[in-house]
């Protein structure tokens, strides 16, 4: 017993003077991604299919659920200095990773590749994960916000599914038509629409007003939703539900969500980006389909993409690439696109069967390549998840009736300012 | 065995308090590596900037400045006092009622002891999550309760006055050990007592404030501040399930904000900094404990310590 | 003896309903776990049992491996229940027989102990496995069984032993037993309740850890079932019936074990 003790004793006094690691060393690549079931699923597919023509790396997939969470996975990841080797990041969070360097550009070897190269990508998606004038990692999908819509609640009230050129006058008339209380006991059993409040939601909406969310695209200090024409689009977002009530109040939105009302059945249309399909696609008590935002003075939509990134302190930079090519292939990304979640950011395959897939819900699945010419991007900033964050905060806060727009755009423009300054940019200037 | 044999010689040469030495000093090294050098350290890491990738680099006050000077602190400061400090009391106090009501034997005693336990056997992460079905504002049991009762319930949750509320209201399920430890200060009540004061015609109430209350009060007084400083772990569990600091930071407490910035934004040290607040706030907490420790003796006296 | 009787009863009936009041959250989770999925929530406080349905407890399986995570949540708990039982009952055990002073300062180690909040020591005790390499190891999930789990543990083993009459070790000890023969043949039998105790309430305090699996594990190998109630929370937000068959499944061994025990502490008169 003694001499366990004492053994337990200088092992440990070892451990900590030496640091040394007694930790399994992982085998292979470790590579993480977030996503429900479904997109968890799909990057399985792709996984294998990459083990079945590279048989000698072996990929491990980690999993993590919410996209919000992810960021601190991984920040906790690189500070435990075992960071998986592949990550799949949204734009709007990479960029506090690249700040510290944890991340290898990926630039140089996109252009040594034999298999893709710069000029297959939509440009807006290696625009948006360029890094101080270097690719910094390999953008997988291009995604715009859409309407959702529940037909079947469009036919039971007579009216015609949306149109390609809506604006927002009709939309609201929609969704005023869709806003049901069927028993006429004084609470609504059915929503126009859902929507979520946040930066992310209205920036679109501030865009097709001709509105800025921040005062310089390429340099931004401080968020601008305080200028008349953003102002202006803000209180028409706010007036949803405040005026029109065609969207759940907070209380009933915290209750039950307005995507689980919407795949209920009891919401008729709800904006997301095509991150929806693959969850969406297992309904089955009503048909459903895809519309675009509608127009306002403009058209305008915004960019949800996301890519693969290697991680700088990765011991076998190599194989990973190998992996990141292989997923961002024509036969990698039709893999992850028949899945229903992504949008391909190759031109060559969004424009394939892989994506659009006749038959299959969305019917109007092109709609996701129409709107990719009205398509913006939020800045690309260290710190914009917490801009973000903050903001959206206010946001919701107008939306729920608590201040005004002009508090809410005030508050917001207050309060990330610290971020602003503190933020390091994708441009230098 | 020759272990054994080994061991009884060294037995024989007197050697057993050098084996409780050894024992003790195995407990100490944990108890020095897993709280007190991380304690330390945290301490100490106040005064570096430190992202837990390159080497810490000393910066002086700076973290201090950052850590007091953000918005969120003092909010977060006055959130943790109204989410731990208060309810603490009302817990121990409602744990020692539910002692004192299954105190004595009685049809299915065990059981309905048990019953009272049983919420404390769900994982605090568990009832968490559970919390946020039961005060459902429109679907909730709570809030169907409430209506079927003719009153018209708020949105827990959901409202930033009653947000809070609805975590301590979740908290007061969990009280089982304090009623455990309850029940066995109680036990050291003669019932003697107890039925000379009742022939004499002193009320449940009068019993309770003069004998009952002051015989279990230092025990009481031990585990209001335990309960405190458990709380500081627990809530933080039940908000990042719940509420997560929300709505419109009703619930952000230190220890969300102390978790936002270092395991979010990777600043360890503006982390500690904030650490040095929850310090100063368990410090005052120790010192209260201490204060009475010494008025009622414990631990001190011949008394066994009662925990 | 009216009068007495109907106090009994008034007594009883008042237990009853304490009773009932802290039934009421295990009532409400399984309840709502019955919920047939895909069906509206009822705004009633009463569902009739002929809607129940165990679909919910099925499509669990969609979230997350929780025949996995239960074995890792298993094995980690128990295993940490061991270790905790040896180490609390070793060092209380230990003061005991030291001298009064001595054993004063100990425990007033162990309330100062007690007063450190945990999240002082997340930040850096992350630091330090890592340094240890027991990031993303059952070992950081164990290590608080080295120092007994919890000082409170300790305080209450220390308590049981100084409530044994001296005479029993001290007869022991001119038998000529080292400190660890009377610790194992005498010191553990006559406290056999109290680890009872100990080992129920380490098997809670293991069993429900969330923290150090969130922050000290990274890969799901060793991923304990807490951690799964996080996913479902952010994937499942609003399904609330899934959520509360995640909550069922977390929370059913340790009530199960907890019910299980419960006629062993009636025979043992309970809080000793």
């Amino acid at each position: 017993m003694k001499l366990f003790i004492r053994r337990l004793i200088g092992s440990v006094l070892v451990f900590f003077f030496t640091g040394c690691s007694i930790a399994a060393q992982p085998t292979g690549l470790r590579f993480m991604v977030f996503g429900d079931p479904a997109e968890y699923r799909a990057y399985k597919e792709l996984v294998d299919a990459f083990r079945a023509s590279q048989p000698e790396i072996r990929i491990e997939l980690t999993h993590v659920p919410s996209a919000s969470d992810y960021r601190t996975r991984l920040a906790t990841e690189f500070a435990a200095g075992n960071p998986p080797d592949i990550t799949l990041m949204n734009y709007r969070r990479y960029a506090s990773f690249a700040a510290k360097g944890m991340l290898e550009p990926l630039g140089a070897y996109l252009d040594t590749s034999q298999t893709i190269a710069a000029e297959d990508f939509y440009p807006i998606t290696l625009q948006a994960f360029s890094w101080q004038n270097e690719v910094m990692c390999i953008p997988q999908n291009i995604s715009s916000l859409v309407v959702y819509y529940n037909r079947d609640l469009f036919d039971q009230a007579g009216l015609a599914y949306p149109g390609d050129d809506w604006d927002w006058g009709d939309f609201l008339q929609v969704a005023q038509a869709l806003t049901l209380d069927s028993d006429g006991d004084g609470r609504i059993e059915q929503y126009g629409l859902g929507v979520e409040a946040s930066l992310f939601r209205l920036a679109p909406f501030v865009w097709q007003n001709e509105g800025v969310i921040v005062n310089d695209p390429a340099f931004p200090t401080r968020l601008t939703l305080a200028r008349p024409p953003s102002l202006d689009a803000f209180q028409w977002f706010v007036d949803l539900r405040l005026v029109h009530g065609v969207v759940p109040d907070r209380v009933e939105e915290a209750a039950l969500d307005s995507e689980s009302r919407f795949l209920n059945g009891e919401t008729a249309m709800f904006l997301n980006s095509r991150r929806g399909v693959p969850t969406y696609r297992e309904i089955t008590r009503f048909q459903w389909d895809v519309a675009p935002l509608p127009m306002g003075k403009v058209r305008a939509d915004i960019l949800h993409s996301d890519a693969y990134c290697l991680a700088s302190s990765s011991e076998n930079k190599e194989a990973a690439w190998r992996f990141i090519e292989f997923a961002n292939s024509f036969e990698g990304q039709s893999i992850v696109a028949k899945s229903g979640r992504t949008v391909p950011s190759l031109i060559q395959v969004a424009q394939s069967q892989a994506f659009l897939e006749p038959g299959k819900a969305p019917q109007r699945a092109r709609v996701f390549l129409e709107t990719i010419p009205y398509l913006n991007l939020v800045p690309v900033i260290s710190t914009w998840e917490e801009i973000e964050r903050t903001a959206s905060l206010e946001i919701e806060r107008a939306f729920y009736g608590d201040i005004s727009v002009e508090e809410a755009a005030n508050f917001a423009f207050l309060r990330t300012e610290e971020y602003f300054l503190i933020g390091i940019y994708s441009i230098e200037r | 065995m020759p272990f054994f044999r080994n061991l009884r010689q060294k037995i024989k040469r007197n050697s057993q308090q050098s084996s409780i030495s050894l024992i003790l000093g195995v407990y100490l090294l944990g108890v020095s590596l897993l709280v007190f050098l991380p304690a330390a350290w945290s301490f100490g890491l106040a005064f570096f900037q430190f992202d837990g990738l390159t080497p810490p680099r000393w910066n002086g006050g700076v973290n201090f400045i950052l850590a007091y000077s953000d918005q969120l602190f003092s909010l977060s400061v006055r959130n943790s006092l109204a989410l731990i400090i208060l309810p603490a009391p009302v817990r121990v106090l409602g744990a020692l009622l539910a002692a004192r009501l299954m105190q004595r034997r009685g049809r299915w005693i065990g059981w309905l002891r048990s019953a009272v336990f049983l919420p404390s056997a769900i994982p605090v992460a568990a009832m968490a999550a559970a919390g946020l079905w039961i005060f459902n504002p429109l679907y909730g049991p709570v809030n169907l309760l409430l209506q079927q009762l003719g009153l018209s319930p708020p949105a827990w949750f959901v409202e930033p006055l009653w947000a809070k509320p609805a975590l301590i209201l979740l908290s007061f399920w969990s009280i089982g050990e304090g009623f455990l430890v309850c029940l066995a200060a109680l036990q050291d009540i003669p019932s003697e007592i107890d039925e000379a004061a009742r022939v004499d015609g002193a009320g449940l109430g009068r019993i309770f404030v003069s004998i009952t209350l002051p015989v279990v009060a230092p025990t009481l007084a031990l585990l209001a501040f335990r309960d405190m400083i458990l709380s500081f772990h627990n809530s933080f569990i039940a908000i990042f399930f719940t509420t997560a600091g929300g709505p419109y930071y009703a619930t952000f407490t230190v220890t969300q904000l102390i978790y936002e910035q270092a395991f979010d934004l990777l600043s360890f040290g503006t982390a500690s900094a904030t650490l040095w607040a929850l310090y100063t706030l368990s410090g005052l907490l120790v010192i209260g404990l201490y204060v009475i420790i010494r008025t009622w003796n414990i631990g001190i006296t011949d008394e066994p310590f009662i925990l | 003896m009216s009068h007495s009787s109907f106090r009994i009863a008034l007594r009883f009936a008042g237990r009853l309903l304490t009773a009932f009041f802290f039934s009421l959250p295990a009532i409400w989770i399984i309840a709502a776990a019955l919920h047939p999925p895909g069906t509206p929530l009822p705004r009633t406080l009463w569902v009739a049992p002929d809607h129940a349905s165990l679909e919910n407890f099925a499509r669990l399986g969609e979230y997350f491996a929780w025949a996995r995570l239960g074995f890792n949540s298993l094995w980690i708990s128990l295993v940490g229940v061991g270790l905790t039982i040896v180490s609390a009952s070793l060092v209380g055990f230990c003061v005991s027989l030291l001298s009064r002073r001595s054993q004063q300062g100990w425990v007033i180690l162990w309330l100062a102990l007690l007063m450190i909040p945990e999240i002082a020591l997340w930040p850096t005790r992350f630091v330090l496995f890592k340094n240890l390499g027991w990031i993303d190891s059952p070992l950081a999930l164990l290590a608080p069984a080295w120092i007994g789990a919890s000082p409170f543990f300790i305080l209450i083993y220390y308590r049981a032993f100084r409530r044994t009459p001296r005479e029993i070790f001290d007869s022991a000890r001119i038998d000529g037993a080292g400190i660890l023969q009377s610790w194992l043949l005498v010191a553990l039998p006559v406290t056999a309740p109290t680890g009872m105790g100990i080992g129920l309430l380490s098997f809670l305090f293991f069993w429900g850890d969330f923290t150090s699996p969130m922050l000290y594990l990274t890969s799901e190998r060793f991923a304990t079932l807490p951690l799964a109630l996080q996913t479902l929370q952010q994937l499942a937000r609003s399904d609330w019936s899934l959520m509360m068959a995640g909550v069922t499944i977390v929370m059913f061994i340790p009530m199960a074990l907890f019910i299980a025990l419960t006629p062993y502490f009636n025979r043992r008169s309970w809080g000793q």
